[in-house]
């Protein structure tokens, strides 16, 4: 469901680029057939570049955390509202059709960046467009373009935070439905518990998918999150009776079994083992997953557990080798 | 950057618009153009509002305040381009750009699409009967597409945000497990019980009044960091006990009566031919929605 609301977002993102293009090339042919000649050349040059980034926005969504569609959009549009001359009396407020750009700005990169962007724009306004003006009304349009992009940064960061302080207080992957690391620290402690006082064992099994950050990198979340979500119903399939899962980190399962000696662990290992080899495929090759069975030591305290745990992931081990070899 | 930092930023960022709301309010009062000043003046309660809105744990009184403003400031906004449509226009166009993220960022996303649509048809026809020509066209077109375009970012956050708060398994006020919650484990820890040959208690905490963190905090102590506590209703929490013997669920539950004299203990083993929805009976008049 997620990711049918991200799917949605950035096809929403493209359809405005997509009509900026439109727009762009619909003023074009204006400025053309009222012969502003001079004025034709960045409406034309933009209009393509505007149409691309919808297309590409629309193919695939963003992956990274600063989107280059929206940054080239912002950069192009600032060129625009800079430097676009100006053809009639009447059409000569740029710096009006400016007091948009914060919105825009916000709402494709709600990043500090477009904070920047639109600090840059304001300096370029005052500097190229509005030289002739009174300091008076100088003064006067910086404080409303200037509190129109504090509202709009307001506005981005209210919205943020309410997202955050939901995510918070949510305890399941959206990918795997697994409960997330926060919820696995306070059932640790309360299993933890549970076997001391009923003289019970407890046992768990890290399931690592080494190919996960590979499927990420090359073929995109979507195809990394598919394959991290089928992983997780064939763990699920295989858990039994009071069994709980987790997804532990951003590639990695983790099985929690009360009641179980590590000798049990080792079985549903070794079940888990083949069902991953048998019904998971991987597109980068053949399946490299390694399961770790771990048993809770007598007067073994919870942080000591999870400290063995983060300790136990072969990803996090190779990432710590290759930091003592670095220094 | 982290829930702390968002929120610095978002109170430096509430304390700087409300500045330049009371500098521009300032600088036409020095002009005399005193309705528009007007309209900055109610730009900045609105935000000083909200900041206590956002800021203090009381709020009902102020969100009909805010509310209150809000219309008023939206009723003068009008009023300002009914009389000086062209006077200063793209100072005024700022404060129409700036209209629907105010609305939606004070008022709920139902009740602010009704005040923006309201605005956005009232504006607009002034707009036609009082500007000429491009002007006109430009001023329309830049109004339509920062609409759109709020509207439009406002609804992807509140898909989010209605999204997450049905995954939430926690309950905000106590930060405890929520009902959705409570019925997932119920089941889990029947079959476990069964699976392991023990026993499953269910005690039910009511109190006179709502339970909130630090109440909840003074509660955990008397119970096991492995007894699943549970918020179900604002003045109602529940808590799964194993237990080796039945027969230990009542001697629990009077000793927690001792501890515990102001609130009211229920208690009662789970079986599995019990419905779930029976431990939540009896809930109070307080009844809190799983969300």
């Amino acid at each position: 469901m997620n990711s049918e609301i991200d799917d949605k977002l950035h096809k929403t993102t493209a359809s405005l680029y997509l009509a900026l293009g439109l727009g762009l090339g619909v003023f074009s042919l204006q400025v053309y057939l009222s012969g502003y000649y001079e004025a034709i050349l960045l409406p034309t040059l933009l209009t393509p570049i505007f149409c691309a980034l919808g297309i590409w926005r629309w193919q695939t969504p963003n992956q990274f955390k600063h989107d280059p569609a929206a940054i080239t959009a912002l950069l192009a549009l600032g060129v625009f509202l800079l430097l676009q001359p100006e053809t009639s009396t009447n059409i000569a407020q740029w710096h009006w059709i400016a007091f948009c750009y914060p919105l825009l700005a916000f709402y494709l990169l709600p990043t500090i960046f477009s904070l920047v962007f639109s600090l840059a724009l304001l300096a370029g306004l005052l500097y190229l467009r509005l030289y002739n003006h009174s300091f008076e009304q100088l003064l006067v349009f910086s404080s409303q373009f200037l509190l129109l992009m504090l509202i709009a940064c307001l506005y981005t960061i209210y919205n943020q935070l309410k997202i955050k302080q939901l995510e918070q207080l949510v305890g399941i992957d959206k990918v795997t439905h697994f409960f997330n690391g926060r919820h696995l620290k306070i059932r640790l402690n309360a299993e933890v518990n549970r076997a001391r006082a009923t003289k019970k064992p407890l046992a768990l099994l890290l399931v690592e998918l080494h190919q996960y950050p590979e499927i990420q990198k090359e073929l995109g979340q979507l195809i990394a999150d598919k394959f991290i979500r089928e992983a997780s119903k064939i763990c699920k399939f295989n858990c039994r009776t009071g069994d709980e899962t987790y997804r532990y980190d951003e590639q990695t399962l983790l099985l929690l079994l009360p009641n179980t000696t590590i000798n049990g662990a080792l079985v549903l290992r070794s079940r888990l083992y083949q069902h991953l080899l048998h019904e998971l495929t991987s597109d980068t090759g053949p399946l490299d997953v390694s399961i770790t069975p771990m048993e809770l030591q007598a007067g073994e305290k919870v942080t000591d557990l999870e400290l063995r745990i983060a300790n136990s992931c072969y990803h996090s081990l190779s990432d710590r080798v290759e930091d003592n070899l670095d220094h | 950057m982290g829930l702390l930092e968002s929120t610095r930023l978002f109170i430096w960022c509430q304390i700087l618009a409300c500045s330049f709301f009371i500098l521009l309010f300032g600088w036409h009062i020095h002009q005399g153009d005193h309705l528009t000043a007007l309209v900055y003046f109610g730009g900045s309660v609105v935000i000083t509002l909200s900041f206590f809105i956002t800021h203090k744990p009381v709020k009902n009184r102020l969100q009909f305040l805010s509310h209150f403003v809000f219309a008023g400031y939206t009723l003068v906004s009008l009023l300002l381009l009914l009389v000086f449509p062209q006077k200063n226009s793209y100072l005024h166009l700022s404060l129409y750009l700036a209209y629907p993220l105010l609305a939606f960022y004070l008022l709920p996303f139902k009740v602010a699409l009704l005040f923006v649509m309201g605005f956005s048809l009232s504006a607009n026809l002034l707009l036609m009967l009082q500007l000429e020509g491009t002007l006109r066209a430009v001023y329309a077109l830049t109004f339509w597409l920062v609409i759109l375009l709020t509207s439009l970012n406002r609804f992807a956050y509140f898909t989010r945000q209605e999204l997450l708060k049905k995954q939430l398994n926690r309950d905000p006020k106590t930060q405890l497990m929520n009902q959705q919650q409570f019925l997932i484990d119920l089941k889990k820890e029947q079959e476990r019980a069964q699976r392991e040959a023990t026993f499953l208690g269910v005690i039910s905490l009511i109190s006179k009044d709502s339970f909130n963190l630090n109440s909840v905090k003074a509660l955990t102590s008397h119970f096991a960091p492995y007894e699943s506590m549970y918020s179900v209703a604002a003045n109602k929490l529940v808590v799964l006990v194993p237990l080796a013997n039945p027969k230990d669920l009542q001697a629990r539950q009077k000793k927690l009566a001792h501890h515990l004299p102001h609130l009211t203990l229920n208690s009662q083993l789970a079986g599995v031919e019990k419905h779930p929805v029976n431990y939540l009976k009896a809930t109070p008049d307080k009844f809190r929605p799983a969300t």
